[in-house]
């Protein structure tokens, strides 16, 4: 057995609270390895150190100081990050909505063009509306003139005197 | 703060001159449904539908098939040319009702009556609305119990009435010579 494993288990004697006697290999060991019993000498020194300190118990202020410190910042901490990120995040979907919606909105729709057969069928009707509308205005006035020629000039013509609709209503 | 209380006031924002635009298409104040005169008309005949608004009429005005400039300048100003010529089903009574029906409503709107002539067997009438001394709508309607031919043609957007008369008396439509009033 190494110089090495019987630190370890000098080590491991000592954190069991020294509830078992140090093995016999190792107790052999020590009293013919001055480095190894130096080892067990400090350990020794300190865990009767520390036992002899006075046991002072927490007051509760102090455990709620320690817990404010510890837990409850850090909880406290904790949301402010994601918080950030969630603003980020809602800004920036807010921004992009924004942008698509103002494209959509502000950009033209693709422009159909018509091609030159529809063209040229929606020239005819409208070829043939103007045309209709066209007789229908020659129409009137062909009627209009009509109304002047039967009820003025033929009148006048025929040497019958037309009544002047001032003199009539007197 | 809620974080998406942004991203909905947003939506709101921006979703209202969307819903405002679907509106703004409205038909201009010339235009006047053609809707009882194409259900007069015979399916089983010859019909002509015309239905020519926004792109099809700015594209005739930058050219498309027609080089005459008058036209085109016709064209530009219109919002939208309807039609329907076609044979009347069944007996003139209901298309003779329906033309003195439209001449009377559209006098009754504010249209102003440019003729109506009634002979033996055809009725005429021809119909414009103004807006501050322009003319914005133009409705033709014609019907000769003869041969049982209608005609309901509307014009909406700005129109001037010598130019389309001249450019109607220009054109050589095969038939419009039938038509009553024709001389």
């Amino acid at each position: 057995m190494t110089c090495d494993d019987i630190r370890r288990l000098i080590h491991e004697a000592h954190d069991d609270e020294r509830a078992a006697p140090m093995p016999d290999v190792v107790r052999a060991h020590l009293t013919a390895c001055d480095e190894c019993r130096s080892l067990e000498d400090d350990l020794e020194s300190l865990h009767h150190a520390l036992r002899a300190l006075p046991s002072i118990p927490l007051p509760g202020v102090a455990l709620d100081e320690v817990w404010r410190r510890t837990v409850r910042l850090r909880h406290a901490a904790a949301p402010k990050a994601p918080s950030y990120w969630r603003l980020a995040a809602a800004v920036s979907f807010v921004s992009v909505l924004s942008a698509a919606t103002l494209y959509f909105v502000l950009t033209p729709a693709p422009r159909h063009e018509p091609s030159a057969v529809e063209l040229a069928r929606a020239s005819a009707q409208a070829d043939l509306v103007f045309g209709y509308t066209a007789h229908a205005l020659a129409a009137a006035r062909t009627a209009a003139t009509d109304r002047i020629l039967t009820s003025k000039v033929s009148p006048a013509v025929r040497g019958v005197a037309t009544p002047h609709p001032a003199r009539r209503r007197s | 703060m809620n974080p998406l209380r942004p991203a909905l006031v947003a939506l709101l924002l921006l979703g209202t001159p969307v819903a405002a635009a679907d509106t703004s298409g409205s038909r201009s104040s010339g235009y006047v449904d053609g809707a009882k005169f194409r259900a007069l008309v015979d399916d089983t005949q010859d019909i002509v539908e015309v239905n020519l608004e926004g792109a099809m009429l700015q594209a005739l005005a930058r050219g498309g098939a027609d080089d005459d400039d008058d036209s085109k300048s016709v064209f530009a100003k219109l919002k939208s040319i309807h039609a329907v010529i076609g044979t009347v089903k069944g007996p003139s009574d209901a298309a003779l009702e329906l033309v003195q029906q439209t001449d009377r409503k559209l006098v009754a709107d504010g249209w102003q009556r440019v003729t109506r002539i009634s002979d033996g067997t055809s009725r005429i009438s021809l119909l414009t609305h103004t807006v501050a001394d322009r003319i914005d709508g133009l409705v033709a309607l014609i019907y000769d119990t003869s041969d049982k031919e209608l005609v309901f043609a509307n014009l909406a957007g700005e129109i001037d009435i010598t130019k389309l008369g001249e450019i109607g008396d220009r054109l050589d439509v095969p038939g419009l010579d039938q038509v009553p009033g024709a001389r």
